[in-house]
């Protein structure tokens, strides 16, 4: 990753879904590089094992957990974190999809399960969004990555186990509407200064936690800074 | 093409491309339920007085309701069986003033995204199981290219999200003979996009000449044009013919 590697050290950073399996892994890699870091977790994901493992590092961490959708609360945690912290240079959004496809059957067609996906993971993005860029906009700089799945562009997903299985309806309309959303934002917000790019994983992502910290390191380091509304599919 | 015995539901029927896409299945002999938040009572009138039967019926619902959704196919249910046809291409645009990230507010991305994707979505989760039953379905999606510029984020959200239905339901379903395809659009002549011209200060005939010339065909898309291909790949026997995203925009997302 060396050759990616950017002047991280004394920046600030967020990552929504702080308690995800790429969220703890791109934590720890902003926290090693030298990023003041604040954690943001659903209070029904809650944990806050990440922060204090880092802590013990003598990293700077803070940890808030919020209620999904709340705009209010969502809003406040990333105000705190940004006033504490002096300011926001990255915000990394991850989802809880290892926690969602546990709970979603893929032949469930029932209309709250839609529901479900959309608030959890296409509202809370663009509330945490709304929240962190008017930060960025005052020092006219930040970078920020969308973690999403290749569900959106293939349809299909394969394979056993905690994190993968079947992909369901509810999981590719919202991946690819992830995607939309990403494409319209990044439009609008690069005029002042801020990237927004997007790393979508294949279904077996367990093993792909390296790849996924590289890619997002390429957004995040300002390698590719005229890069906007790019999304890497790691397949 | 005979689509004769065919209930089709159109969401977004009663204007635009809808009102098109409505008289082309009601031509081709399908019943066609018009599903728009208002009644399309006149329209309706029309169609049925042009072929002398009951071809078309008025559907006043509000798709971001689960409520109205439901209550909507428990009619069709009981009226004619189910829905085999179904055209989800009903959207709103979102705020025309403060559509731009970050201004956009919540309450106008929530209210215009639950219209744009949660509403096809009702619609189609709501039509599997009788398209599935009877081993015969179709599924189209009115969508957008991801690639499209200037576009509100919950509505390039919402038209981006039918790409991923549009995949999913063509691997899940295929097997069950029901097929789905969609037409990412842009520079259709439309209410819609006359409105989003007037919206932005702009001469509204002045603004459409100006998306005819931009057009590589020198022309805009008519309503009537993105009728015919729905109908094309609604009548198609083929099982194959499914899981396409078609871009149809004249050539501006590559070429320009």
């Amino acid at each position: 990753m060396g050759e990616l590697s950017a002047d991280y050290k004394g920046k600030c950073g967020i990552v929504f879904g702080a308690n995800t399996v790429i969220g703890k892994a791109l934590g720890r890699f902003l926290s090693r590089s030298g990023v003041k870091l604040g954690l943001i977790d659903l209070d029904s994901f809650r944990h806050d094992g990440l922060a204090q493992s880092l802590r013990e590092t003598d990293a700077r961490v803070m940890y808030k957990s919020v209620s999904s959708c709340s705009e209010h609360g969502i809003k406040e945690a990333v105000d705190h974190i940004a006033g504490d912290l002096g300011g926001l240079d990255y915000l990394v959004c991850a989802y809880y999809l290892e926690e969602e496809r546990k709970r979603t059957n893929p032949d469930d067609l029932a209309l709250d399960t839609f529901d479900t996906w959309l608030k959890h993971w296409v509202l809370n993005y663009f509330l945490v969004m709304k929240a962190a860029v008017p930060h960025m906009i005052k020092r006219a700089a930040g970078n920020i990555v969308f973690v999403n799945t290749t569900a959106g562009y293939t349809g299909e997903g394969e394979g056993e186990g905690q994190l993968t299985g079947e992909w369901s309806l509810h999981e590719c309309a919202c991946s690819s509407a992830i995607t939309g959303m990403m494409t319209s934002i990044a439009r609008d917000v690069i005029p002042k200064g801020i990237s927004v790019n997007g790393v979508s994983l294949g279904s077996n992502y367990e093993e792909a936690i390296e790849t996924v910290v590289w890619a997002a390191n390429l957004w995040l380091s300002g390698a590719c800074e005229y890069a906007c509304a790019q999304n890497l599919r790691l397949y | 093409m005979d689509l004769k015995g065919r209930v089709s539901l159109v969401t977004g029927g009663a204007g635009g491309i809808g009102v098109k896409v409505c008289e082309k299945l009601a031509a081709l002999g399908s019943f066609v339920y018009v599903c728009d938040i208002r009644e399309a009572t006149e329209f309706v009138a029309r169609v049925n007085a042009e072929y002398q039967e009951s071809r078309a019926a008025s559907a006043r619902c509000d798709i971001s309701s689960k409520e109205d959704v439901e209550a909507l196919y428990s009619r069709i249910s009981q009226e004619r069986g189910g829905v085999d046809v179904l055209v989800n291409n009903a959207a709103v645009y979102g705020p025309m003033k403060t559509h731009r990230f970050p201004e956009i507010s919540y309450e106008d991305f929530t209210k215009t995204i639950q219209v744009d994707l949660s509403g096809a979505a009702y619609c189609t989760l709501s039509a599997i199981p009788h398209m599935k039953q009877q081993g015969w379905g179709r599924i189209v999606f009115t969508a957008a290219p991801m690639s499209s510029s200037g576009i509100p984020s919950p509505y390039l959200a919402g038209k981006a999200g039918f790409i991923g239905l549009t995949k999913y339901l063509s691997r899940k379903y295929a097997g069950d003979g029901i097929s789905t395809f969609a037409l990412a659009l842009r520079h259709v002549d439309t209410p819609l996009i006359r409105k989003v011209i007037a919206s932005r200060g702009r001469d509204v005939e002045e603004g459409v000449k100006a998306m005819h010339a931009k057009s590589l065909t020198g022309r805009m898309i008519t309503p009537e044009e993105v009728a015919a291909v729905y109908a094309r790949f609604i009548s198609a026997s083929s099982p194959r013919i499914s899981g396409a995203v078609i871009l149809a925009d004249g050539g501006i997302t590559y070429l320009r």
